[in-house]
């Protein structure tokens, strides 16, 4: 970990994000919640909502807006499901960041698919 | 120019009411809070830096680009448009290599950009303050929220100065951003009503 290294010009520490679209065999949807903490490269974010009781991602920056990440959450019908992702970020033109998603099962479930997520906006963050 | 790059020694930031989005362990932004955030601004070339600083801040958080500030200001000749306006490739390969900023290709183009349209508008004998004051009839918006968290992240106003900066041909000037802009510089004035800075930024005088 690099925890000097803030030049990059996007950090989800503190963001939270809502999914806007995913593939069929995805569980998370437009209820579900994303809460990321971000120190030097690596991230972590809690989920939960929708279909979702508990969900966790841990996750690290490999280029200024590219990051891997593993996933993992308990459903509201008590299935364990695992998931691996690369994660493309976005800036738009007003600060507000976006992130796709091309993930795939390792446990719990079967196959591949993309999601697109969108940051909620908090006037905190931009005081 | 409005801008406080320094704590001053002798800056005392006991606890005293504040906006709840300030860190009340964290002297520097304690300082920004109290002395800067809110305090009307009216000289066209601080009103520009402060535009720009706004539009690093995209996608961060703003106490990066405070802690940062020093670094920007050398790096970019005090956001000087004048300066900017002239910058060229060996600048931005200067600015790309600079670790004490915001390394991103796409803001230190817009900074550019902006800085060049600046200038542009002053040649059609356009005064950016009065420009900028114009979306808010002159005088700062009067709010009086009794927690941060009520204030909106955009407004009309933040809408329409968006809108007419991007026909201009600004980058980074998103309604989000531009709200947050218009808060700083005091066109609105957001301090929560139990905040001790509350009074202080309730000016009123027309440009």
């Amino acid at each position: 970990m690099n925890p000097s290294n803030d030049n990059r010009d996007i950090n989800l520490d503190g963001r939270v994000f809502i999914p806007i679209e995913n593939s069929a065999g995805g569980v998370v949807d437009d209820r579900t919640e994303f809460h990321f903490t971000q120190v030097g490269e690596q991230f972590q974010a809690v989920y939960s909502g929708g279909d979702i009781a508990q969900g966790h991602i841990i996750g690290r920056f490999s280029h200024n807006r590219t990051a891997q990440l593993l996933y993992h959450c308990i459903t509201k019908n008590d299935a364990l499901k695992a998931g691996r992702a690369e994660a493309q970020f976005t800036l738009s033109d007003d600060g507000q960041i976006s992130m796709a998603l091309d993930w795939v099962w390792v446990s719990g479930g079967e196959g591949s698919g993309a999601s697109k997520y969108i940051e909620v906006v908090e006037a905190a963050q931009h005081r | 120019m409005n801008v406080l790059t320094h704590v001053p020694e002798d800056y005392d930031h006991a606890d005293v009411p504040r906006c709840g989005w300030v860190p009340p362990t964290d002297r520097l932004y304690c300082y920004y809070h109290d002395s800067e955030w809110g305090r009307p601004i009216r000289d066209p070339k601080a009103l520009f830096s402060k535009l720009i600083q706004d539009g690093q801040q995209a996608g961060l958080a703003w106490i990066t680009i405070l802690r940062k500030r020093d670094n920007f200001l050398k790096a970019y000749d005090g956001f000087d448009p004048d300066i900017v306006a002239q910058y060229d490739e060996s600048d931005v390969l200067r600015l790309l290599d600079n670790k004490g900023i915001i390394r991103s290709k796409s803001k230190i183009n817009a900074t550019i950009n902006n800085a060049r349209i600046y200038v542009q508008m002053r040649n059609e004998g356009v005064d950016f303050s009065e420009y900028l004051w114009d979306f808010v009839g002159g005088a700062p918006i009067q709010n009086s929220w009794a927690e941060f968290k009520d204030a909106p992240v955009k407004s009309p106003e933040s809408e329409a100065m968006s809108k007419a900066l991007k026909k201009r041909g600004f980058k980074f000037v998103g309604p989000v951003i531009l709200y947050a802009f218009m808060q700083a510089v005091g066109m609105i004035n957001d301090h929560s009503t139990d905040c001790h800075v509350h009074a202080a930024c309730q000016d009123t005088r027309k440009v």
